[in-house]
């Protein structure tokens, strides 16, 4: 069993002025009928954009189950960046997936967002 | 009006003479004076000018057609005294092909030897626009464009210089622009790519603000530059232009650095980090298969029976996972050729390249996939072969214990569908990695599109607006026409005068625009046009029928004089006994005009008939 990454992830859009939202994408299949995977996104915490979730700024998205077939199986998540303390200085931040199988092994993917 | 006329032939004479010590030699310095802030006399600087074009003098209400100086870059040569103090046409043939003309200039006078200054070391490239000469010119350039005009032909260019001070010498400096062949500006985008996939890929992380990603762009320039190669500039106007400011190439600019390259390497690393993993993770599955004995027994049980060593040569590329080598084995867990030098895939540039290390994982998971269908086709308890393993188990040429190790490995979620998953995920990253390589490449590909190059030729070339004896009469040595009214003598007298200036004076500068004390005092010596002998005889010409004028003058506008000094003549003894004259004085005001100027004023020669 594992999980494998069909398309890499990418940001729609992938420029954005903070706060703003876009949708997270990409494509997992399973070298299985089916399974469950765990998706979580990170931030680098050295920055000073963030997740706005439920009105809460936060650096992680926690995992998520997501059903993954042995085909192709797209995976969208809708994410607000945001900056916590305006204005930033930030141009560029790179989103970090980790997709965890059943078995505890673990696949990456990652994206870049523009910040006007 | 003999005396007259002779008087003015002696100024123009004497002006002919005069040569000004200052123009003697050159003066000696440290340093030349930049010009940068210098006015520009209403002319935009850089403003490409007809040579008919027109400079007005709303003090004077003149109208002064510019002048024209013409400079051959090839020999630098610019072969006619530079005007001072108005501003002037610097012409010149742009070779075949340029875009563009930077003129900058610099009062070398007080240089040594008064040459062009050599270039200067640790100047920034960004700081001026020839980055290949930054050289105490000052921020301000003189900039021709051929507007409209094809750029393929050879074409006139030609740039307004504003006011330069007169008695000066003065380093030009040329820096023509030119489009290159096609050829030339592809070699060179092969260069820069190479260069920013270099750069690319010091990069540890697409986290960037904005601080970093202008340096970025000052790095990746810099880059870029130290390839170019001489005679050549990062064409303006293009995200390596420094001179362009950040906040207009920031979108463009991190759209192709960060959007279209950067993404695709750091999708990349994390996917070569997840196949370095995986890749190990790998062995141990394979080698699971690989190292089982009872398998190989199996195999080896199942070639006695001549029907089952039909099947499996049938397809004997299915049995190379069983006791396959440790270091094939090693191998194939890295999606590796079974023989010859390892390849490190993650070095590759080659997305096709990269996909045949995806290819061979493929082959490999056939391969074991058909070890799977073949083990459980031949050792099936209920199969077409169940009774031909049953009877090789009774004749003791195969193993009960080996016959359920091997149905064991070859069971569904058993050892070979382990070694199968173990080698699909590092062939998923490969196959990741080709096409985040390709787009890393065509990232590259687009980001070299948008360096551009063009020729760069730089000439200097001296010139000097200090004059030659022919032109140093007018520097210093005006002549003028004017009424006076002198006190004791009661009267107005008409005359004419010659007027001596303390420092160069160009009578085509505007005093509006270029006055001050020196440009409008002068020392004035004239003759009256007419007789100021009175009926009583007590006062008589000095000459004939003149007398002379000493005095002073101030120009008031273009033209136009205010003067004042003393009226010379004779005055008779009021003694009627006696006859004899002494020279008398007698001080006197005046006003006047140039007579250069005369022919503009209508109906002021009437005055001197």
């Amino acid at each position: 069993m594992g999980i494998l990454i069909e398309k890499d992830l990418e940001a729609v859009p992938d420029t954005l002025t903070v706060p703003g939202s876009t949708e997270l994408r990409h494509e997992l299949r399973s070298s299985r009928a089916s399974e469950v995977a765990q998706v979580e996104y990170a931030l680098d915490p050295d920055h000073d954009i963030y997740f706005l979730e439920g009105g809460q700024y936060t650096k992680t998205i926690p995992a998520e189950a997501v059903t993954v077939t042995h085909a192709p199986t797209p995976v969208r998540r809708s994410v607000t960046l945001a900056c916590q303390t305006p204005p930033s200085s930030i141009v560029s931040v790179e989103i970090v997936e980790t997709m965890s199988d059943e078995s505890g092994d673990h696949e990456h993917s990652m994206c870049t967002v523009l910040v006007r | 009006m003999r005396l007259c006329l002779l008087w003015l032939l002696l100024g123009t004479l004497l002006s002919v003479e005069l040569t000004p010590l200052e123009a003697q030699g050159l003066a000696s310095g440290p340093r030349a004076r930049l010009l940068r802030d210098r006015p520009s006399m209403g002319v935009p600087t850089g403003a490409t000018v007809p040579p008919a074009a027109a400079a007005s003098d709303p003090g004077g209400g003149l109208t002064l057609s510019i002048k024209q100086v013409t400079v051959d870059l090839g020999s630098g040569a610019i072969q006619t005294t530079i005007p001072f103090d108005v501003p002037f046409l610097l012409k010149g043939v742009a070779p075949k092909g340029a875009t563009e003309v930077w003129v900058k200039y610099l009062d070398v006078t007080k240089l040594k030897r008064g040459s062009c200054p050599q270039k200067q070391d640790g100047a920034e490239p960004e700081d001026g626009p020839n980055p290949l000469e930054q050289l105490p010119w000052g921020a301000d350039s003189l900039v021709w464009h051929p507007f409209g005009r094809d750029p393929g032909q050879k074409d006139s260019f030609s740039v307004v210089v504003p006011p330069l001070d007169a008695e000066r010498y003065y380093c030009f400096h040329f820096s023509v622009q030119s489009r290159l062949d096609d050829t030339s500006v592809t070699a060179f985008r092969e260069l820069a790519k190479a260069e920013m996939d270099r750069f690319f890929n010091t990069l540890p992380t697409a986290n960037l603000d904005a601080p970093s990603a202008r340096e970025m762009r000052v790095v990746l320039t810099r880059s870029i530059r130290a390839v170019l190669g001489p005679g050549r500039l990062v064409a303006p106007g293009t995200v390596f232009d420094l001179r362009v400011p950040w906040e207009s190439v920031k979108g463009e600019f991190l759209r192709l650095a960060v959007s279209s390259v950067l993404k695709a390497q750091q999708q990349r690393k994390t996917t070569v980090d997840g196949y370095l993993t995986n890749q190990l993770k790998a062995v141990d599955p394979l080698r699971l298969v690989a190292r089982s004995k009872g398998t190989e027994r199996v195999v080896a049980a199942l070639r006695n029976d001549e029907t089952l060593r039909g099947v499996l040569d049938k397809d004997p590329a299915a049995l190379t996972l069983v006791g396959l080598d440790d270091g094939i084995l090693l191998r194939w867990a890295a999606g590796q050729e079974e023989s010859g030098p390892p390849t490190d895939v993650t070095t590759l540039k080659d997305s096709a390249a990269i996909a045949v290390f995806k290819q061979r994982y493929d082959s490999n998971y056939a391969r074991i996939g058909r070890l799977k269908f073949l083990l459980q086709r031949l050792l099936d308890p209920k199969g077409a072969y169940a009774k031909k393993v049953s009877d090789l188990v009774a004749h003791g040429d195969l193993v009960q214990a080996d016959l359920d190790e091997a149905r064991s490995i070859a069971a569904d979620d058993g050892g070979i569908d382990r070694a199968k998953d173990a080698l699909e995920r590092p062939g998923a990253n490969v196959r990741l990695m080709s096409i985040e390589t390709a787009t890393r490449n065509r990232g590259l590909e687009a980001f070299k599109q948008a360096v551009g190059i063009v020729a760069l030729e730089v000439a200097n070339s001296h010139g000097s607006t200090t004059g030659d004896v022919s032109t140093f009469r007018g520097y210093y040595v005006s002549a003028d026409a004017g009424l006076m009214w002198a006190f004791r003598f009661g009267g107005f007298a008409p005359y004419l005068g010659t007027n001596f200036y303390f420092s160069p004076v160009s009578r085509d500068a505007p005093l509006s625009q270029r006055g001050g004390f020196r440009r409008r005092f002068s020392l004035t010596v004239g003759v009256t046009v007419k007789s100021i002998k009175d009926d009583a005889v007590t006062r008589d010409d000095l000459f004939g029928s003149q007398s002379v004028l000493v005095g002073a003058g101030y120009r008031l506008r273009q033209a136009i004089r205010i003067g004042a000094g003393a009226l010379l003549f004779k005055k008779k003894d009021t003694n009627p006994l006696k006859t004899s004259k002494s020279l008398a004085a007698d001080p006197y005001v005046a006003l006047s005009f140039d007579i250069d100027a005369g022919s503009l004023i209508g109906g002021i020669g009437k005055l001197f008939q």
